[in-house]
């Protein structure tokens, strides 16, 4: 395929606000993982919760679209600049070739979820909490569009964990295709109960702060986060979106391939449209939320596609699995690794499992990084694989 | 008006919601050759998921599941080789009930139950059930999601040069929910869309840019109420076309869609 240029970019958990926070967390080894605190949940877990939510809520002109996820979003678009870099494009483009397709997969739950709770009569949701747009799961993408006056195309994606990766596959057609000249991806997925619970009764959340890859992980921590890029047709002069791959394991619908087929192919096809061979990619960012599982499969995934080793790591360890949003999320962190010619450690991972230590990364390093593929995989068999790199 | 950007053939057909229970009836249906009757109907038991999958699968996945059977079964494509769409405004309300019931009253949550709860179960139950490999996506796009499924599908069918099936639904809300989420009816549609003509063709579909002067599509009374009662049902208007095989322009989201028989 055509690269293409990924303009602007920036993102938002519990790791930092910001690039700039983010990668200072990276050169820091500094995790934004905590001991559970939520409100309600008292579950023995980590999470990776950001700061202040609670006390910031959305401008009164958006009073409608206001809950947790949404406030994530907001802050997330207020960082790096990115809010008037969409304007500067809607002004350039005309709001209209603009496009706007956005990952999530809570959406906006956790306020369903305080409507039910908030019930007194066990009958009807309480007055103050019917507002129809914030139980739809097209709410993140209706206040984003209508906040930042864009009128083109816009529409949600929510296939579990692999959310906000599929995004670039749809903006790029639509930038192929001429149905836009712009295009802002991205996604925000935040924590409620739903998913605490949810992952409990999987049995798969660790008690400690998750250790992707290592002999002795437990199991995820689960996270927040929110993130942004800009895409417009051709190379530009920066960064760029070299290829994707999607496919289905058509296996199970909360456990991987047994040998990571489904995966495999992803990475595979993303190769295949960047035109690239196993050997040009300089650093994978794992998927690796640190469940038993998971992290087997994709370790034999990679060890097949790529039988000379390639530096891998899982970011995890900083920003816990953000779920919808973790595709955004680690595509800001493999283009903040492209920018700063560094590949960062499995944070937490003390002791590779033995299989995977040729692959997995326990240390920091320099490295002249040109071409970086991010996995994201999830539930339903869902698996997406991205490659950026930098313009030859 | 913008020249046509985008074009797709539609290959197959499948419908199902009380009433308009397969193809062939809704074809009868909106030609006006047979009346709209919806009673009560059992909700569908597609044949193609496990008798297994088909316990645990949510209400929406078999709803999906059946219409997407019947366009892959029309249009004589298998559905392992079909990239997928599926869109669905509202996902699966019932799940969500459940969820946020649960959770409220502190009573543990059922795994089977919190799986089925991503916007992507129907997708996913349908890849295990047809072994398909190729791409699935879940989208949701408000009371436009079938312009937008749409877009998708045929912006991959165009895309990647090959067929590709996309499925729209949604299932009336439970209480309290329905007092939030406006859909009264269960409908699903499937269409299997191609870049290229063949022989099994039935429109050629046009996705147009700007606004332009559309079809009006005359609707019996009880489809109108159902396309008031379910984002889906937007797919209506396009489906009276394909039944009385008539040329028209349709709105749909920000684009147009100009459809035109093949036959």
């Amino acid at each position: 395929m055509q690269p293409v240029s990924v303009r602007h970019y920036t993102a938002v958990c519990a790791a930092g606000v910001g690039r700039e926070a983010l990668w200072d967390a990276v050169v820091a080894g500094r995790s934004g993982l905590a001991p559970n605190d939520l409100p309600g949940v008292t579950l023995n877990t980590h999470i990776g919760r950001v700061a202040d939510l609670e006390d910031t809520p959305l401008p009164a002109d958006f009073a409608e679209w206001d809950c947790r996820n949404n406030r994530l979003a907001l802050l997330a678009l207020q960082q790096d600049g990115f809010e008037e870099a969409v304007v500067a494009a809607r002004e350039r483009f005309g709001p209209r070739r603009i496009a706007v397709v956005l990952g999530t997969s809570t959406g906006s739950i956790g306020s369903t979820e305080d409507a039910y709770r908030a019930r007194v009569d066990d009958i009807e949701l309480p007055a103050a909490f019917r507002r129809p747009i914030v139980h739809s799961p097209y709410s993140l993408v209706d206040f984003v569009r209508r906040y930042l006056r864009l009128e083109g195309p816009a529409f949600g994606v929510s296939t579990a964990c692999s959310s906000s990766a599929r995004v670039f596959g749809s903006a790029e057609r639509l930038l192929r295709l001429g149905l836009a000249d712009a295009v802002l991806v991205g996604g925000t997925d935040s924590l409620c109960q739903s998913v605490l619970f949810g992952f409990n009764s999987l049995e798969l959340m660790s008690p400690d702060a998750c250790r992707p890859f290592d002999v002795a992980r437990q199991g995820l921590s689960l996270g927040e986060g929110s993130g942004y890029a800009l895409l417009e047709r051709g190379p530009g002069d920066g960064i760029v979106l070299r290829g994707y791959g999607e496919t289905s394991d058509a296996h199970h619908m909360s456990s991987p391939h047994p040998e990571g087929l489904g995966a495999r192919r992803a990475m595979e096809q993303a190769l295949a449209s960047a035109g690239l061979e196993p050997e040009a990619i300089d650093y994978v960012n794992l998927h690796g939320t640190a469940t038993r599982l998971n992290d087997q499969v994709e370790g034999e995934a990679m060890r097949t596609l790529f039988p000379e080793p390639v530096a891998c790591s899982s970011v995890k360890g900083w920003t816990g699995h953000t779920l919808g949003a973790a595709g955004i999320v680690e595509a800001v962190y493999s283009l903040l690794s492209l920018e700063h010619g560094l590949v960062p450690q499995t944070l937490n991972c003390t002791e590779v499992e033995a299989r995977f230590r040729d692959y997995v990364r326990t240390a920091p390093s320099r490295e002249a990084l040109h071409t970086v593929m991010s996995n994201s995989f999830g539930f339903g068999g869902n698996n997406c694989s991205l490659v950026f790199g930098t313009t030859p | 008006m913008r020249t046509t950007c985008l074009s797709v053939h539609v290959e197959g057909i499948g419908i199902w919601s009380p009433g308009l229970d397969g193809w062939d009836r809704t074809r009868a249906v909106l030609r006006g050759d047979a009346p709209f009757a919806p009673q009560a109907t059992p909700l569908p038991s597609p044949a193609v998921l496990p008798a297994a999958e088909r316990r645990r699968s949510p209400t929406t996945a078999r709803v999906a599941i059946q219409v997407a059977a019947e366009a892959c079964s029309h249009s004589g494509i298998d559905p392992a080789q079909l990239p997928c769409v599926f869109a669905s405004s509202h996902g699966d309300t019932e799940i969500s009930d459940y969820l946020c019931r649960e959770l409220a009253a502190n009573a543990p949550l059922s795994p089977t139950k919190f799986h089925n709860s991503v916007h992507n179960a129907a997708s996913g139950y349908w890849t295990i059930a047809v072994g398909c490999m190729q791409s699935a996506t879940a989208l949701s796009g408000g009371d436009e999601t079938f312009a937008y499924g749409m877009l998708e599908a045929g912006l991959q069918a165009a895309g990647s040069h090959r067929p590709v099936l996309l499925v729209v639904y949604d299932h009336a809300a439970p209480a309290p929910l329905s007092s939030v989420c406006p859909i009264s009816r269960t409908l699903g549609v499937a269409l299997v869309l191609s870049p290229v003509a063949t022989p099994r063709s039935l429109a050629v579909v046009d996705f147009r840019e700007g606004d332009t002067a559309c079809t009006p599509i005359a609707l019996a009374p009880g489809l109108q109420a159902l396309l008031a009662g379910n984002p889906a049902a937007r797919a209506l208007p396009l489906l009276s076309c394909l039944a009385s095989e008539k040329a028209a322009t349709l709105s749909a989201g920000s684009f147009c869609l100009e459809i035109a028989p093949c036959r």
